[in-house]
């Protein structure tokens, strides 16, 4: 399958006050066309800066993308279009999907007008066709009523239901790369269920990519193709599905799915990964999983670890692999 | 088992003012006739979806909210009828722990103050006295003695959680609500603090009221779970039996909505229609009627009855009677 998306060597930093803090230091991935691809970590691993800078919403100052940064979207290189190219390229062929459903609606406006207006804008349409195809966009993401709906305001749905509309603008333009930011963190398990089956219907309707932002492992394995793991800024290990569950590499990727509780936990101790996120400004040497890290040798407080190539599409960035002979 | 807590038919109604000489208008019947016990030494989880009045059985227990009716027994005493005094020396046995780490603990103050306070409140004891007892507690929790001069913004938010764990420790309650106490944490902190929690009870023998959204966390740490819905108990039973034979259409649907971790097993889900229905006008007979997959004539009229149906497993469900 082709590449959609890849990225290269993407560094973003932002220029605080208190020093330097590089939210995204090297990330290297791709999205081929039509799959999944989950991006797991925890909070302020550079997951959701990653996504944004894709679509180069970055706020600068006091944020930056780094020169040697290659972003290539369907053949074009992201980050040499100017502003009004990139214009055309947010919500018409990239769009995203945002946390919560309760602030990314304009609480002033009506939901109808607010799908519209990437419509009238992207595609040309008339204000009446716009909004015949707005209430056809809510009656899709499987809204009860729709031509009501669309003239309602965003206070009087639900959160789930805005969830829908979100989704709604998101597709609207059938955008060939969908970023979906933890689009089901704010709701509830039963409706958590409802949106994900509708975003797994949807993307085989539409055929488009998505890539799926979460720290939700379960998210993760009910919905994506393939998977990176991220730590701190950096793709700690890449591969699909199958092979993240079931044959985990990296001691933090091990770690993290070890420590989700589950039905045969009950009555033992989860195991933890001990410590916590390092502070950005100031990274450990070295790996910087290392402080964390129950396998941490010499050398990890020395060098960085490479990305090492374990197979087709799977890599892993850690000493404890690829040298030869020794490696587990 | 000695039951620590027994909770009856407890109700809490919050008024909403309207109109133009801003009577009450209606009531949202947040937390309504629920009953419910709690044994010593045991962790009774309690899980539902946003709305379903969790929270507030957490805090009508602890009369944070007054309970509009209803008798919360603790130790033999109904402490709804407890005033002044009495009720703030039995305080002192029950303890909250909150959702948010980052707005639960006072900016201006420092960890020291913020443990110290209860023990300044409940207990006689000097200066030099608390501040030791403070430091046990901070070592207790995982943190360290050195940490008593420091201000809440230095910490990150794991820590700040075991900092509100070491303030609800201070006074060696007997029972703990931890209300959605893991929630906000990222998954591998959120498995240091579940041990915590666990460590603590093995350590102190304390009761805990788990309240939370997460089933998987729920099922881990609890014994029991009772599973509300839109103001009401619909089930109550051993967790392991809860999880296995779910009887409520309501309790099948939220546990087969759990995304399982494993990509080869596709859960068969069951899917809920719609969103759940406002708390002000709640739906006749059943509550979850409007929602539910068997629904009959006969819940369209009665209110389903909370019943034991062996085996300490309880069931508010029509269907149970056919």
């Amino acid at each position: 399958m082709e590449k959609l998306l890849e990225i290269k060597d993407l560094k973003t930093y932002f220029y605080t006050e208190d020093g330097v803090v590089p939210a995204v230091d090297g990330v290297s991935f791709y999205v081929k066309a039509g799959e999944t691809l989950g991006v797991v970590g925890e909070s302020g691993c550079g997951k959701s800066v990653t996504a944004t800078s894709v679509l180069r919403l970055i706020p600068n100052p006091p944020g930056k993308i780094m020169k040697e940064s290659q972003i290539t979207f369907d053949g074009k290189d992201i980050l040499k279009l100017t502003e009004k190219e990139m214009r055309k390229i947010r919500g018409n062929e990239i769009s995203m999907i945002f946390q919560e459903p309760m602030t990314s609606l304009n609480p002033v406006y009506k939901i109808g007008d607010q799908i519209s207006e990437a419509l009238i804008l992207h595609q040309r349409m008339s204000k009446k066709e716009a909004w015949e195809k707005s209430v056809e966009m809510l009656r899709l993401v499987g809204i009860p009523m729709p031509e009501k709906i669309a003239d309602e305001y965003p206070h009087s749905l639900s959160g789930g239901m805005r969830q829908r509309a979100m989704i709604a603008i998101a597709l609207s333009c059938n955008p060939k790369l969908l970023i979906a930011d933890e689009p089901t963190t704010a709701l509830d398990v039963t409706v958590q269920a409802q949106i994900l089956d509708l975003m797994n219907e949807l993307k085989n309707k539409v055929n488009a990519s998505i890539m799926m932002i979460t720290h939700n492992l379960g998210v993760v394995a009910e919905t994506c193709d393939r998977v990176i793991v991220m730590y701190a800024g950096k793709v700690v290990e890449e591969g699909d599905v199958y092979s993240i569950f079931e044959d985990p590499k990296h001691p933090y990727t091990i770690g993290l799915l070890n420590s989700i509780p589950s039905e045969y936990s009950r009555g033992k101790k989860l195991d933890s990964i001990k410590g916590s996120v390092p502070n950005p400004l100031n990274m450990p040497k070295g790996c910087r999983f290392w402080p964390r890290c129950n396998k941490a040798m010499p050398i990890c407080r020395e060098k960085e670890p490479d990305i090492i190539k374990l197979g087709e599409e799977r890599t892993v960035s850690c000493f404890l692999y690829g040298m030869e002979g020794d490696a587990k | 088992m000695d039951k620590l807590l027994e909770v009856k038919g407890l109700k809490k109604y919050f008024p909403i003012k309207g109109g133009f000489f801003n009577t009450t208008v209606a009531y949202l019947k947040a937390v309504d006739d629920v009953s419910f016990y709690i044994n010593k030494g045991e962790v009774l989880g309690v899980v539902g979806e946003s709305g379903c009045g969790k929270s507030t059985t957490g805090r009508a227990i602890l009369r944070l909210h007054e309970p509009n009716a209803g008798e919360v027994i603790f130790e033999g005493v109904d402490i709804c009828k407890l005033k002044g005094e009495a009720m703030r020396k039995k305080r002192r046995d029950m303890q909250l722990i909150f959702q948010d780490p980052y707005s639960s603990l006072n900016p201006r103050k420092t960890v020291g103050d913020i443990v110290e306070e209860p023990i300044l409140v409940h207990e006689n004891i000097g200066r030099s006295e608390r501040t030791e007892r403070v430091k046990e507690l901070l070592q207790l929790v995982g943190l360290s003695p050195y940490h008593i001069r420091r201000y809440p913004h230095e910490f990150s938010g794991g820590q700040r959680q075991r900092i509100g764990i070491a303030r609800a420790l201070a006074c060696n309650p007997k029972f703990i609500v931890c209300d959605e106490a893991v929630s906000a944490l990222d998954v591998s902190i959120q498995a240091q603090i579940i041990n915590l929690f666990e460590e603590l009870q093995e350590k102190l023998n304390l009761t805990y009221m788990f309240i939370s959204h997460d089933l998987s966390v729920v099922r881990h740490i609890s014994d029991r779970i009772f599973v509300m819905y839109l103001g009401k108990v619909v089930e109550m039973a051993q967790s392991e039996e809860l999880f296995k034979s779910p009887i409520h259409p309501y309790t099948q649907a939220l546990l087969s909505a759990i995304p399982i971790p494993n990509p080869r097993k596709k859960s068969t889900r069951i899917m809920l229609e719609g969103d759940v229905p406002s708390p002000v006008n709640t739906p006749e007979g059943c509550v979850f009627r409007s929602r539910c997959r068997y629904c009959m004539d006969i819940c369209k009229k009665e209110i389903p009855q909370f019943k034991n149906i062996g085996n300490e497993h309880y069931v508010a469900c029509h269907l149970v009677d056919k």
